[in-house]
């Protein structure tokens, strides 16, 4: 509870930033250890009371639009965020643009490579991230296109210098408040939106490679990004703008709190029998709390989604699947489990 | 300008001058012109777009309506909307009517022998897709030759490779003289005793260069070989006629010639088209219907399957009403003069690369062009949010043409016969303007 008061003002919020007065969708949160680092937000998600608080929280966050951004945002795009919206005219906001765009050094030709490049753009658009002091995460970026490197440039002193966890929260509702929307068209402000997903992206994968120990189920996750399936929220759909490739700091699937036991206890047993090359196993039980078949059944635990992966499960009907699943998790099952839903594909399956 | 620190400057607020409001209109004593004529024709042009007066110079991706087209289509819906072809009834007798008289108007407006060779497509796209999967597959055999150019739409492209690539049949690429026009020595020298069919390009719709079809098809008739016109940049500007040519098929949209969108025109020889099987399935195409076979209908319903685009069929009707009432030879002779007058300003603004023929021989009146040190994107943008100047930048569905030329996007600016020399002058002060801020 301590944790979620402190919390308030930054989530985590995935997919498309909503509307005013609408629920935030699919609000998701990286529970310890998570790549993001430090942030022991496992607490919240562990128990069915504080869960609710903290759904309510959201809403009421989303709600607050504006006013919750200017808390988030690293200092130096705040800055440059209130500097730019205080533009009045078009022109100007151009020529202020231009002016970023020359400032930006140019990007050496090695760095100007097909996993640099940012999808969707009218113009072609490159962006490098790399590590600096303190973990901190630092950006280089160009294109051929002046208003877009001018764009891209303001992306790179914005966000440089921040640490990978402060920028993986950042939502893209910041370039409303540039001013600039109306003055580049719905093409180019998608653009905007692949760089600043890009360079998000780029931060988490910095964050990923340097953070040691993470959990094989976290790293499992984080390695085939999905849409979460966390039957709770309604999910949106990604923006039609966001290519496949800027998509993964917004879809962390939640894995359970790995400090419970009986998660690990899953993980552990379908990890070793089964190799799989994607597990996910996320504890739903407080959506349950109250069955009747669970009144009594203390500490939660009683319900998990699972969804493996694993090349053992070729050719095999879906009932086959659940079976072994069912099998190796007996001892589960006979000790207050209650429930499975299961998701079991084979590797060539994956879409 | 002063920093402001984290890269700010200070501004200086400048007016912002609209290009078009200050070329001021003609004096009285020049007679009009088209321009000046129709431009009553079409009230989306008079807007204001972003504060300053709509100049609208992308013809060559889609072409405005003249009421009298609008007019016709809400009639359409208003009165007579009814099913087509089978229907006994007082409506759908109209509709029918109308429908196969708009058929015959095509036909006459292209000088087609009789109406059964002209099918109604959705657009041109899709009346080459059925040449290449109807008649490309049937004929194709492993080994036939397609000869297309560098500088072919990509509708004029992919089809031929899906089908090359189902038939085993392979494709050669004309490319082009150092006057950046289609290269007909080349073309000649590719002819094999396996060529089966050229494709081209009539009007280039990024070098604005005009190839001598009659002379192209006469020579591939004498090598064995089919030809097929792609006219979308054609048609809509001068007569075209397929006899004349002897072309053995022809494509064209309506929408690029004051027509609705969503129909096109697939211009087939009548014997071209009997010897093809059919394209889609279903309504209207057939003859009689068993369990266990179908017959099909004589052509051009063997290749207008299901309700077709009846309201659009009559407007593109409409269309080529209102374009023979000005005269194509009009609107060429205009076309001409514009065409002329915009080569001479673009090129006259210093840093502007124009692709495609020298204003020597005869442009259609559209110009794809760079400036040195601005991409196009940035051109089109301030050209649109300062000035209202509507202009197209990308690769204008010729990605192989924009590389076979070393670049990968251009600025392209294309004119109809609304247009006028006035709004040439205010896209040339805009650009003035644009290359100016960006310097």
């Amino acid at each position: 509870m301590e944790a979620a008061r402190h919390f308030q003002g930054s989530w985590l919020c995935v997919g498309d930033w909503p509307a005013p007065g609408k629920r935030a969708a699919l609000l998701r949160v990286s529970a310890a250890p998570s790549p993001l680092g430090g942030v022991s937000l496992s607490a919240i998600a562990a128990s069915s009371r504080s869960a609710k608080v903290f759904r309510v929280n959201c809403t009421a966050a989303a709600a607050a639009g504006e006013q919750l951004e200017e808390e988030v945002l690293p200092d130096k795009l705040r800055e440059i965020v209130s500097l730019f919206a205080a533009v009045r005219d078009q022109r100007a906001a151009y020529e202020q643009l231009m002016h970023y765009a020359k400032r930006l050094p140019p990007l050496p030709d090695e760095h100007r490579t097909d996993a640099n490049k940012v999808v969707g753009c009218v113009s072609r658009v490159w962006v490098r991230a790399y590590l600096g002091d303190h973990g901190k995460v630092f950006y280089e970026a160009d294109s051929d296109s002046i208003l877009t490197k001018g764009l891209a440039a303001l992306l790179v002193e914005g966000l440089s210098g921040s640490r990978p966890r402060e920028i993986v929260r950042l939502t893209p509702a910041f370039f409303h408040m540039l001013g600039l929307k109306q003055s580049l068209t719905p093409a180019r402000t998608s653009g905007f939106y692949n760089m600043f997903r890009l360079m998000q992206k780029k931060a988490l994968e910095m964050e990923m490679d340097s953070s040691a120990g993470s959990s094989p189920a976290t790293a499992a996750v984080l390695a085939s990004p999905k849409e979460s399936d966390d039957a709770r929220s309604a999910a949106t759909p990604a923006a039609p703008a966001a290519s496949a490739a800027t998509r993964s700091p917004s879809t962390i699937a939640e894995s359970s709190p790995p400090a419970t036991s009986r998660s690990v206890a899953i993980e552990k047993k379908l990890q070793e029998a089964l190799a799989p090359t994607v597990l996910e196993v996320e504890d739903v039980s407080h959506q349950h709390a109250g069955h009747a078949a669970v009144r009594g059944t203390t500490g939660g635990e009683t319900h998990f989604n699972v969804k493996v992966v694993a090349a053992e499960f070729e050719g095999q009907s879906v009932v086959k699947r659940h079976r072994r699943v069912y099998q190796l998790l007996e001892d589960e099952l006979k000790s207050g489990l209650h429930a499975l839903s299961i998701v079991a594909k084979a590797p060539s399956e994956l879409g | 300008m002063a920093a402001l620190g984290l890269g700010f400057i200070a501004l200086h607020g400048r007016p912002r001058a609209c290009a078009a409001a200050s070329s001021a209109p003609a004096a009285a004593a020049a007679p009009p012109v088209l321009g000046d004529v129709t431009r009553p024709h079409f009230p989306i042009l008079d807007q204001t777009v972003n504060g300053c007066k709509l100049v609208y110079l992308d013809n060559a991706a889609t072409s405005q309506k003249p009421v009298a087209v609008l007019d016709k289509l809400k009639d359409y819906y208003s009165v007579y909307n009814s099913n087509v072809h089978r229907g006994i009834h007082a409506l759908s007798a109209k509709a029918t009517e109308a429908y196969e008289v708009a058929r015959q108007k095509v036909a006459n407006f292209i000088n087609a022998e009789t109406y059964r060779e002209i099918v109604f497509t959705r657009n041109a796209t899709e009346a080459i897709n059925l040449v290449a999967f109807t008649w490309g597959l049937s004929t194709l055999r492993e080994g036939d030759e397609v000869i297309l150019s560098v500088a072919e739409h990509h509708s004029n492209i992919v089809p031929w490779q899906i089908v090359a690539q189902k038939t085993g049949a392979s494709l050669k690429y004309v490319t082009l003289t150092e006057d950046e026009t289609l290269n007909v020595e080349e073309l000649k020298g590719l002819f094999t005793k396996k060529t089966k069919l050229v494709s081209l390009h009539h009007v280039s719709n990024t070098l604005g260069s005009i190839n001598p079809m009659q002379d192209i098809i006469r020579y591939a008739h004498d090598h064995g070989a089919k030809v097929l016109v792609d006219a979308c940049q054609s048609v809509p500007h001068m007569t075209v006629d397929v006899r004349g040519l002897d072309a053995d098929f022809l494509v064209f949209s309506s929408h690029k010639m004051c027509g609705p969108t969503g129909i096109g025109v697939l211009y087939g020889k009548h014997d071209m088209l009997m010897a093809m099987p059919p394209f889609l399935g279903g309504g209207e195409m057939i003859s009689d219907v068993f369990l266990n076979h179908s017959t099909y209908a004589d052509p051009p319903l063997r290749f207008e399957a299901g309700t077709p685009a009846i309201a659009e069929a009559i407007g593109l009707g409409a269309a080529i009403d209102y374009l023979s009432n000005l005269g194509m030879d009009n609107i060429h002779a205009y076309e001409v003069e514009l065409s002329k007058y915009l080569y001479s300003k673009l090129s006259s603004v210093s840093g502007v690369r124009i692709y495609g023929p020298k204003s020597g021989s005869e442009r259609a009146a559209l110009c794809a062009f760079n400036v040195e040190g601005i991409h196009p994107t940035d051109l089109s943008t301030f050209l649109d949010q300062q000035h209202g100047v509507a202009v197209r930048s990308g690769h204008h569905c010729t990605q192989p043409l924009h590389r076979h030329l070393g670049i990968n996007a251009s600025a392209r600016a294309s004119l109809y016969f609304y247009n006028t020399k006035r709004e040439v002058d205010a896209f040339i002060d805009a650009l003035n303007d644009t290359i100016g801020f960006f310097s």
